[in-house]
């Protein structure tokens, strides 16, 4: 009996242990990913909420802590960039009719996509190029970075946008332009000071910067366009020699 | 070789034939003016084309009186219901074998039978001054070439005087005078209220009078629409605002009051609005022209040469009207074009003008109506539609008709686009250079100039249901509208207006997400807004008690749950103080 009350003990004790200690693992794993989540929830508070809005209420002083201490994170700034592609191509389904009246069927993803990164790569280009020129402190990397965090009004502006273009009326579409329209106004208001924090400009030097980014952008868009055309009639050229010869000879 | 021969007979008769087929099918615009294909209105069969070799006619018109038909106006008696179709036809040269310039009026009955033909109006001495008699003009074309003339000119004083001593019974046909037409180009038939020598209306008399209007003589000539004696002449206003202009009327019509309004080549200040006795009350519904804001900018800063030097914008002239019943004046008038720039402003094109002169068509279409968006650029057709006539019906509906691509557009009294029906082209239904159109109950008459005829447009299978639809909306039976629009789509699933229809009778029987689905189909922003309004107040109505309670509940239970501990505390606080005393 005392074996077998030994044995059961014995068999029993562990078996309890083992699931008590597996419990405790699995209590403790579950612990670890939810304190991982917090941690990751509040980091994502803290990068993409508080920082930006320190920002957009503290120009200067954010762009310094952005540019000095390092506070800008690449990853952040591409989420930025992502999220108002993403937002730009819900906005094309989900906004209300009285908004926007377009054909979903007419919707070209790549191009929605083009329409937000390729005028961030642009601008980015053209201003480096220019501030390189006119001594300007701030790298490509910083440029890039800064213009994506000044995406953020817009990204919100977008965000609010499409769920209140579901519930106003015709009369009331105001609201909606106002918020797209604050969404323009603080991302520029953004990018402005923070050209002026990255490069270490001045009030009056910034703006010349500016206008000669415009410049350099259009040469660049000039000279794309260019390029584009010529290996277009390249490939034309191509094709044709390619076609005349399997014409004649295959 | 024969082969391909053939095969290439073969495709380019697919090609006509098919090519045939889209230009028969019709077309209209969608709610961003796209062209989209859709079946016309209104057709036009050979039966319905009368010309001087039809047998309605009977041979009886002259083919060179007939040669350059100007307007067209339908009368319908109000006593009778009897209509009579009216169209006057020019000339401006002395045909050389008869030796006459042939400005004739045609009467024809309903359906287009002729009835009678009138190419000089008598003038009865009697009734009028010598002043007035002065003032009249006639055409005289015995010299070898056409010109106006003063009647008195024509009928010396002297014989004239002969002429009243003569009771009129004894007269020779020597005795009579006559008023010849010279570029007759309106006709226009009312009655109004017969008055004494005070100008006071003569109560429950009325004259019923045809009005010509007698361009190449300056004046507009009004005839007893029985026995065709003039019973006045309206010569040129004498006010101070016409001088160095002259007074070529093209058009006119009168309102209830009796007032006759003109339309005149070469006037620009608007429709020339006269009294009952010929005097110049007004212009009423100016072709306001406004400039850009570079144009005024640059108008600013220029100095007075290059002013001088800048082309001067002309405000257009009217075209052609028409009355609808309720007293508002249709027109239809060329673009506003700054010649300097090439810019031309073609909104206003088709007018709705009220008694105080102002422009109230309503324009709630999905574009414009302004003919065709999508227009050829360059060639000898290039630009917008030039409209040359239009028609009203009892429903608000209009008819404009459109002489550079031969069509008629239909819109409703929103200023949707309904229809685009006929053509321009080289059959006899086709329209080349139409000059009036009007309504004949459901049935269009085209006046056509350059094939010299009349063309009768029916309405098609679709048209007459989407005219049955407008008419049961006008008169408020939305419901059976509703069913005839749910006919329209079943017919062309593409025409986009019916979903409106049908959402407008779903939005008044409260079915709000229905109507929603239907105006989003439809593509009406306005009306899709309306119902989502009324659907969102709907929401609103039943959720919000239960919202608001829950808040309020949430928001009590907070302040009973502040409250409680704070007693408790205060308790707690008290207790702790009762053991330290």
């Amino acid at each position: 009996m005392d074996e077998k009350l030994d044995n059961v003990i014995t068999t029993e004790e562990p078996v309890v242990n083992e699931s008590n200690q597996e419990n405790q693992k699995e209590e403790s794993k579950f612990k670890k990913v939810l304190k991982k989540v917090l941690k990751f929830l509040k980091w994502f508070k803290e990068e993409f909420i508080k920082f930006p809005l320190f920002i957009v209420f503290h120009p200067l002083k954010g762009w310094e802590e952005f540019k000095r201490e390092k506070r800008g994170k690449m990853s952040v700034a591409i989420t930025f960039g992502v999220f108002v592609a993403f937002l730009s191509i819900m906005e094309y389904q989900y906004s209300g009719f009285i908004v926007k009246q377009v054909d979903v069927t007419e919707l070209k993803l790549f191009a929605e996509i083009a329409y937000v990164v390729a005028p961030i790569a642009l601008v980015t280009v053209s201003n480096w190029s220019i501030t390189t020129l006119f001594d300007g402190k701030g790298k490509m990397k910083e440029i890039f970075m800064m213009i994506c965090y000044s995406l953020f009004p817009l990204a919100w502006a977008k965000f609010v946008g499409l769920f209140v273009s579901n519930v106003v009326s015709q009369q009331e579409q105001a609201i909606y332009s106002l918020i797209q329209a604050l969404g323009v106004f603080f991302m520029c208001y953004m990018a402005f000071f923070g050209f002026i924090s990255i490069h270490e400009y001045g009030l009056l030097k910034c703006i010349l910067s500016l206008i000669g980014t415009a410049v350099a952008l259009l040469v660049i868009c000039f000279i794309g366009i260019l390029c584009f055309d010529l290996v277009q009639k390249m490939y034309g050229f191509v094709y044709t020699i390619y076609r005349e010869i399997t014409l004649r000879y295959f | 070789m024969k082969h391909v021969r053939r095969i290439a007979i073969f495709v380019v008769a697919i090609m006509l034939l098919v090519t045939g087929l889209n230009f028969k099918a019709g077309y209209t615009y969608s709610h961003d003016g796209q062209v989209i294909s859709s079946p016309p209105g209104y057709s036009a069969t050979i039966d319905g084309v009368y010309n001087v070799l039809s047998t309605a006619w009977g041979g009886k018109i002259n083919e060179k009186e007939f040669n350059s038909p100007e307007d067209l106006y339908i009368y319908t008696d109000p006593d009778t219901n009897e209509e009579s179709i009216y169209i006057v036809s020019s000339s401006t040269s002395i045909d050389k074998d008869t030796n006459i310039c042939y400005n004739t009026l045609f009467k024809f009955d309903e359906d287009l039978n002729f009835i009678e033909k009138i190419s000089q109006f008598e003038v009865v001495p009697d009734r009028f001054t010598n002043l007035e008699l002065s003032k009249m003009k006639t055409r005289v074309d015995s010299t070898g070439s056409a010109s106006s003339s003063p009647l008195t000119s024509v009928y010396s004083y002297e014989k004239i005087k002969s002429i009243k001593e003569t009771p009129y019974e004894s007269r020779t046909d020597d005795q009579k005078m006559y008023i010849k037409l010279f570029k007759v180009s309106g006709v226009y038939r009312a009655k109004r209220a017969a008055r004494d020598e005070n100008n006071v209306i003569i109560e429950n008399e009325f004259e019923d009078l045809i009005f010509l209007c007698d361009t190449g003589n300056s004046q507009i000539v009004i005839v007893e629409s029985d026995t065709y004696k003039v019973v006045q002449v309206v010569s040129g206003p004498t006010d101070a605002v016409f001088t160095g202009k002259t007074f070529s009327p093209t058009k006119v019509l009168t309102d209830t009051a009796g007032r006759i309004y003109v339309i005149s080549d070469g006037i620009y200040e608007g429709i020339v609005l006269l009294s009952n006795k010929g005097e110049f009350m007004r212009f009423v519904g100016v072709n306001y022209t406004t400039l850009s804001f570079w144009d005024a900018l640059w108008r600013n800063i220029a100095t007075e040469e290059q002013r001088q030097q800048m082309t001067s914008i002309l405000q257009t002239e009217f075209k052609n009207f028409a009355m609808d019943s309720q007293g508002f004046i249709y027109t239809v008038s060329r673009p506003t074009t700054n010649s300097q720039t090439g810019a031309t402003d073609d909104k206003s094109m088709i007018k709705r003008i009220n008694q105080a002169g102002k422009d109230v068509l309503v324009r709630n279409g999905y574009s414009v109506p302004k003919g065709d968006l999508v227009t050829i650029l360059v060639g000898n057709k290039k630009g917008g539609s030039q409209f040359t006539g239009i028609a009203v019906n009892d429903y608000g509906m209009y008819t404009v008709v459109d002489a550079k691509g031969g069509r008629l557009f239909t819109y409703d009294k929103e200023g949707n686009l309904l229809y685009i029906s006929a053509g321009s082209g080289v059959e006899l239904t086709n329209l080349v250079n139409p000059v009036a159109v009007s309504y004949q109950g459901d049935n269009l008459l085209v006046l056509e100039k350059n094939n010299r005829a009349v063309i009768r447009f029916t309405p098609t299978e679709v048209g007459a249901l989407i005219n049955k639809a407008v008419k049961l909306h006008a008169i408020g039976r939305s419901e059976e509208a509703s069913e005839e629009w749910q006919n329209v789509i079943n017919q062309n699933p593409n025409y986009e207006l019916a979903y409106v229809g049908v959402g407008k009778t779903y939005l008044e029987a409260e079915r709000y997400l229905d109507a929603m689905s239907y105006f989003k189909t439809g593509f009406s922003v306005s009306y899709y807004s309306k119902a989502y309004k009324y659907y969102r107040d709907d929401i609103i109505k039943t959720y919000f008690p239960w919202v608001m309670s829950v808040i309020v509940v949430a928001v009590l239970a907070k302040i009973g749950y502040n409250v409680y501990k704070n007693i408790r505390y205060k308790k707690a606080v008290k207790d702790a103080g009762d053991i330290d005393g």
